[in-house]
């Protein structure tokens, strides 16, 4: 019973996908009519410049939100999982924590209108663009990883830094030499979090993105808007090309755990 | 019969479980499985609880047939190692749920199984809200709510403190006597099996090795595993047998020279080390007062001690 | 120190907007950059609200966002409802082979959200797949127009928030402790027993976790509702876009997010209560 419902479940997620990668292949101009084997929407894509450009920019903004969110959100997370009681700790939660959940059109509207107020009062930023974008999505992200290192944290609890305490190590050798090293899984997997959250985001980036900011989910949002188009097919095969065989890899490397 | 079990093969995977077993158990009779971890005695309780079927093999409880019956339909009950209270019902519902099940729930019957296991008054508490000592009478009085003809026990006394387990253990035996269940008991600690069956059921590597009354497997172990699980016997080899010697069988002041490598003082008497003239190393256990490490001492025992191995 | 470095960053990027669109939703619109006047900011006193006047005399906001948590309610009973099964699916697959059909689960998310709306229009449009095998099959004649309705929409919403609700009900499954449910095997409950009075209370907190992890975030969803719900659907997050994007009311926009936080905020305090 539950493995038939399983099995419908994968149906139910992988069909319009599977839909997208295979029409990726079809020769007709209408996005999800078989017309024959072509290889002509992958060409193409290789020639969209528009979308070529937007995904640059996405995938340099997806790493530099990444990074600065793992900065920040470790600092969070080893604040939340260390620091104890402290004034306005209750509110300090609950600001770390208001990004996983807050729905993006608030966290976007928000975002932007602070930017548009501190310009008004400091000149920067001056307009929106790439660096606003990058700073959304690095709140965004910071909350994920702050979550994720705090939770390691609390789970490694404080003996291994005590023991390194007592054989004479210095706070910055133990955050050195113990905690970094044990918090290490979590900050890939949240820089990988990051940096996928930044390459999905359609809202943030509307809202906190200029003209010359047009990130590849937002480009595809709006020509979907338009209608499907078959380009938007062979680059979501290309995505899932990427995606299976590094998830295999993960599999596999999980797996021999 | 309360339970039959015959040519019992289980494996996991490549890994042996058990290999052929055969048991009975009579009415309201109390045996314990003992055994090291691995030895099969946890996987004849879970096979004959019905959460694991047997690859070849028998199991009758009450003269039925228990092949294809799963765990509910099964006449007996089990009482787990981790007591398996369910942390979201009060304690009273613990107990009513086998109750509730069968469409027979009553709210005195529950309140008598508390009051039989001591925990009268409990009955509104949350099982976190409980000593380890309390969830174990809680999870008693919920495998025993039906009236079961046969309790399956997987270390019931387990988790609990040194201190409390002689008492809970005497409890138990009380239990059993007074509602003439049927008790099969899994442990790998000798003194509980020692103290609280009728008789032990001694396993090895998925195979019965002995079974008998306590005292008549304490003083005639049949192999040398069993001698050397059940109370730490010495083993001699004279005239190409070996044989089992209890250290408490051997007397200071006999015809053996030997010298004392080590003691250690175990309450109620003591646990000496000694090197013989011959080489061998033997326990002996006296109730003091014990000589001095490096002392030299004479052994001896009487003949009727020695055990016969095979 | 380092603790003022968090704070500073929490305030600045999180503390900080939500005031500012508290302050926004206090101004006035008016023509020119920026397009809107806050009394309050030039130390005007607060002036008159006129946005919450607009918002709480107006029908239209107060429907849209009835319809939006109705929306997201459904959706998130949806995500939960199809999390317990696949999640207990999936921890009866052998373990050798778990993490396989794990990757399965969560592969088709590496497409992207966008795109995998793009999926679901391709699936669902007049002239899309399920249409044209229906007619093939000979069932239908005339295409049903199943795109840009409530279905297609809330089909929708599973399948973007899917793993939000599916991840932490498949922790709690997996870290549960399987003698309860032997133990109630052994005390008689049946399979649909066993699962109603063990199973699913002992796991309740995450079920509730993915419930409002989901509804939270699906109360303010603009994309789907807008590739694949019907055009004249109200939604609070549909209502937030067109009054900054095409009416440029930015004191309204402020407004009605204010008034969408205003009532997610039981929700999101249930949430932060619930220990992860």
């Amino acid at each position: 019973m539950t493995r038939l419902v399983l099995a419908l479940g994968l149906v139910f997620l992988w069909a319009p996908v599977a839909l997208l990668a295979g029409f990726a292949f079809s020769d007709a101009r209408q996005p999800f009519l078989w017309g024959g084997f072509s290889l002509r929407w992958f060409q193409a894509l290789a020639r969209n410049e528009r979308l070529l450009e937007a995904a640059f920019l996405s995938l340099s903004v997806a790493a530099g939100a990444a990074t600065l969110a793992v900065l920040a959100g470790g600092v969070l997370g080893w604040v939340l999982a260390r620091q104890g009681r402290f004034a306005g700790r209750p509110l300090f939660g609950a600001l770390a924590a208001a990004p996983l959940v807050l729905p993006e059109v608030v966290t976007g509207l928000s975002l932007l209108l602070l930017f548009v107020v501190l310009e008004q009062f400091t000149g920067w930023p001056q307009g929106r663009g790439v660096a606003t974008v990058l700073l959304a999505h690095a709140s965004l992200g910071a909350a994920y990883v702050g979550v994720l290192v705090q939770a390691r944290l609390a789970a490694l609890g404080r003996v291994l830094e005590d023991a390194a305490a007592d054989l004479g190590a210095s706070p910055l050798a133990i955050f050195r030499t113990v905690t970094l090293p044990l918090i290490l899984p979590s900050l890939a997997g949240g820089w990988g979090l990051a940096f996928l959250l930044s390459l999905d985001d359609v809202v943030l980036a509307s809202f906190t993105g200029g003209p010359g900011a047009t990130t590849l989910p937002v480009l595809l949002f709006s020509q979907l808007r338009m209608g499907p188009t078959p380009e938007a097919n062979a680059l979501a095969f290309i995505l899932l090309a990427v995606a299976v065989p590094l998830g295999g890899l993960f599999c596999w490397w999980r797996g021999g755990k | 019969m309360s339970l039959l079990v015959e040519g019992l093969f289980k494996r996991f995977g490549d890994v042996p479980a058990l290999e052929g077993v055969s048991l009975a158990v009579a009415q309201g009779e109390f045996v314990s499985l003992l055994g090291r971890s691995g030895s099969g005695k946890s996987t004849i309780l879970r096979l004959v609880a019905g959460f694991e079927a047997p690859d070849a093999g028998r199991i009758a409880i009450e003269g039925r047939d228990m092949a294809g019956l799963p765990p509910q339909a099964r006449p007996c009950a089990m009482m787990f190692q981790s007591y398996a209270l369910f942390p979201h019902l009060s304690v009273h519902e613990n107990v009513a749920y086998g109750l509730r099940r069968a469409g027979q729930y009553d709210a005195g019957r529950v309140e008598e199984l508390l009051r039989l296991v001591g925990m009268a008054g409990y009955g509104a508490r949350r099982p976190a809200q409980l000593s380890g000592g309390q969830q174990q009478r809680v999870a008693l009085a919920r495998a025993l709510a039906r009236r079961p003809p046969l309790l399956l026990l997987d270390e019931p006394l387990a988790a609990l403190d040194a201190g409390l387990r002689a008492a809970t253990g005497a409890e138990l035996r009380r239990l059993q006597r007074e509602t003439g269940t049927s008790f099969v008991l899994v442990t790998h600690d000798q003194a509980e099996a020692l103290a609280l069956s009728d008789r032990i059921v001694l396993l090895e590597g998925g195979r019965i090795v002995q079974q008998g009354p306590p005292a008549e497997v304490y003083a005639r172990p049949a192999t040398r595993f069993v001698a050397e699980f059940l109370g730490a016997a010495n083993i001699l080899t004279e005239g190409g047998r070996e044989y089992a010697l209890r250290p408490e069988d051997i007397r200071l002041g006999g015809e053996l020279p030997a010298q004392v490598l080590s003691r250690q003082f175990r309450g109620e008497s003591w646990m000496l080390e000694c090197l013989t003239g011959d080489g061998r190393v033997l326990r002996v256990s006296t109730p003091g007062p014990a000589p001095m490490e490096g002392n030299a001492v004479m052994l001896g025992w009487p003949a009727t001690a020695l055990a016969p191995l095979s | 120190m380092i603790r003022a470095i968090a704070a500073l960053w929490l305030a600045l990027l999180v503390g900080a907007p939500l005031l500012v669109v508290a302050a926004m939703s206090l101004g006035v619109p008016v023509d020119g950059l920026p397009p809107y006047r806050i009394p309050l900011l030039a130390g005007e006193g607060m002036g008159e609200a006129e946005a919450w006047s607009v918002l709480t005399e107006d029908g239209h906001f107060l429907w849209a966002l009835w319809r939006s948590l109705w929306l997201a309610g459904v959706s998130a009973l949806g995500c939960v409802a199809l999390s317990y099964p696949m999640a207990l699916g999936l921890l009866r697959v052998p373990p050798r082979r778990r993490m396989a059909v794990l990757g399965l689960v969560l592969l088709p998310f590496t497409v992207g959200f966008v795109l995998r709306m793009a999926g679901w229009v391709g699936l669902l449009r007049d002239s899309g797949l399920v249409n044209q095998a229906l007619i093939g099959l000979g069932l239908i004649t005339d295409p049903l127009p199943m795109l840009y309705s409530e279905g297609a929409m809330l089909a929708g919403m599973i399948h973007g928030y899917l793993p939000f609700a599916f991840m932490p009900v498949l922790a709690a499954l997996s870290a549960r402790d399987p003698a309860l449910e032997q133990a109630a095997a052994d005390l008689g409950a049946g399979r649909l027993t066993i699962f109603r009075t063990v199973t699913l209370p002992v796991t309740a907190r995450a079920g509730l976790a993915g419930f409002l992890l989901v509804f939270i975030p699906a109360a303010g969803e603009f994309v789907i509702p807008e590739l694949l719900g019907p055009p004249e659907a109200l939604l609070a997050g549909r209502a937030i876009w067109q009054e900054f994007f095409s009416s440029r009311d930015w004191p309204l926009a402020a407004a009605a997010s204010m008034a969408l936080l205003g009532v997610l905020i039981l929700p999101i305090l249930l949430w932060q209560r619930a220990p992860r």
